[in-house]
């Protein structure tokens, strides 16, 4: 419970005000500056004076005050920011003081302090972002990453998400433990847990038809019950577009991009917390995603599990690229009918990852289907184990 | 051909006034907490305000130092050789 005194906002009333007003001072002695200078160059023009040499330095000459036009316009944009920012500020502390005045309970006070917290943090990453983006000459990247979100919190992050998509507010709602990372009109990335404290994070790379929001749901109480089997944080990974159709699998394009995101995903979350243990589970199609994400520079991840696979596109284990001292393993239901499709050393999308000729470390599972994984006991046992750095038989490549 | 230099440009040329926006920005930013990422990118852009200043000074005082040099040169020489010296 925080303290009655507590503010939500990291600036003191009045403080980006100040801040504003210098910018506007600026911006003001900039614009007379230029305005000097152009009196200075008008007087030159009256003297009367002709000819090449003249003409050639009344050229540059006319180029000065327009810099100095140009800074004043910046400065005057950066001062309506902090305008901006200060007027949000005072609103995120009267939002706090109307809390405090209504609920004397502490749990919920609690919760909403958290929120408006984060919301708080929120504006000045965005607003040290917008003075960035009219000071600097080279754009930002995207906001639309993990990475290019490193210094938030996971609160801020997830608000800053839902703040880009409202469309995904009832699912947010639906599932209030989840924490949004990504998110475009047609992905979506939540962890379940706190990815910043827990001990190991799994990444769920999900399949066929994991693009169709209508089974967003389905797949995040899939991702919740890997975190609580493992007792570390859960990611479901719907960060790629993914086949609608089992037919439509047979294309590969979608893997290779989805690859591409989820390697960069990777990444951002291993500069996050790099003394973390990360496990990637390719589930399905999407073990053909992280099996690419795997090849070339290769995947920032301790331990690669291929489950329900269809094949793999890596002819063994080794030729996988993974964190220094990483594991392959494979799990696959025996009834799964997708053993059907990986078929060996020839399947539809590569190497069967169970095949013994492939080396990953092969786990025994109970008899299901091709859904059965996420709710067969000795599956997530499987997960908790690796999560927890339990070793396998191949030795893959290391980034 | 000699060129006469009208006297009135001369004196308009020493008159011209030294650039600089005579503000310091150099505090911007300072009255936010330190470790605010608003106070870091205001205090990202005093820096690049002041290098620009800086800058645009320099540009300033050489354009108008070369052409005094180019007035006094050009006062007693031809056109030819004034089109030289820019």
């Amino acid at each position: 419970m925080p303290g009655l005194t507590a503010r939500v906002s990291p600036f003191a009333p009045g403080a980006l005000a100040a801040e504003a007003a210098s910018s506007e001072a600026l911006a003001r002695a900039h614009e007379a500056e230029a305005e000097r200078l152009r009196d200075d160059l008008s007087g030159l023009m009256r003297t009367g004076v002709r000819g090449a040499w003249w003409e050639a330095a009344r050229d540059r000459l006319e180029l000065i005050p327009s810099s100095s036009t140009r800074m004043a316009l910046r400065q005057a944009r950066v001062s309506e920011i902090l305008h901006e920012a200060e007027a949000l500020s005072a609103l995120l502390e009267g939002l706090w003081r109307r809390a405090k005045r209504a609920s004397d309970h502490s749990v919920i006070l609690g919760a909403i302090y958290r929120w408006l917290r984060s919301l708080g943090d929120l504006l000045d990453w965005q607003c040290a972002r917008s003075i960035t983006q009219i000071c600097t000459p080279i754009a930002p990247p995207p906001i639309d990453t993990l990475g290019s979100m490193r210094d938030l919190t996971l609160d801020a992050i997830h608000e800053r998400v839902l703040l880009l998509h409202p469309e995904l507010e009832e699912l947010a709602a639906a599932h209030p433990d989840a924490r949004f990372l990504e998110a475009t009109p047609d992905t979506v990335v939540a962890a379940f847990g706190d990815i910043d404290s827990a001990d190991s994070v799994t990444t769920i790379v999900a399949g066929v038809g994991s693009s169709d929001r209508a089974g967003w749901h389905g797949q995040f109480e899939r991702v919740r019950s890997v975190a609580g089997a493992t007792g570390g944080a859960a990611i479901a990974w719907l960060g790629y577009r993914a086949p609608d159709t089992v037919p439509r699998a047979l294309v590969t394009a979608p893997a290779a991009a989805g690859a591409r995101r989820l390697r960069e995903f990777q990444r951002d979350l291993a500069e996050r917390r790099p003394d973390q243990r990360r496990t990637v589970v390719g589930y399905s199609y999407g073990s053909i995603v992280a099996g690419a994400a795997a090849r070339g520079e290769g995947l920032a991840a301790d331990d690669l599990v291929f489950m329900a696979s269809p094949g793999v596109p890596a002819r063994t284990a080794a030729d996988l690229i993974l964190s220094p001292g990483g594991r392959v393993h494979a799990i696959t239901a025996p009834g799964d009918p997708i053993g059907i499709l990986a078929g060996g050393t020839s399947g539809s999308h590569g190497v069967d990852p169970t095949a013994e000729a492939f080396g990953a470390k092969v786990w025994d599972v109970s008899p299901g289907g091709h859904s059965s994984y996420w709710e067969d006991p000795r599956t997530l046992s499987a997960l908790r184990t690796i999560t927890n750095g339990g070793r396998a038989s191949a030795s893959p490549g290391t980034t | 051909m000699t060129i006469l230099l009208p006297a009135s440009f001369r004196r308009r040329l020493d008159s011209c006034q030294h650039p600089g926006a005579g503000v310091d920005g150099a505090s911007v930013g300072a009255g936010l907490p330190p470790a605010t990422h608003t106070a870091a990118a205001l205090a990202a852009a005093a820096a690049q305000w002041a290098e620009a200043d800086r800058r645009h000074a320099d540009r300033h005082g050489r354009l108008i130092a070369g052409l005094r040099r180019v007035a006094e040169a050009i006062a007693d020489t031809d056109a030819e050789t004034a089109r030289c010296l820019v």
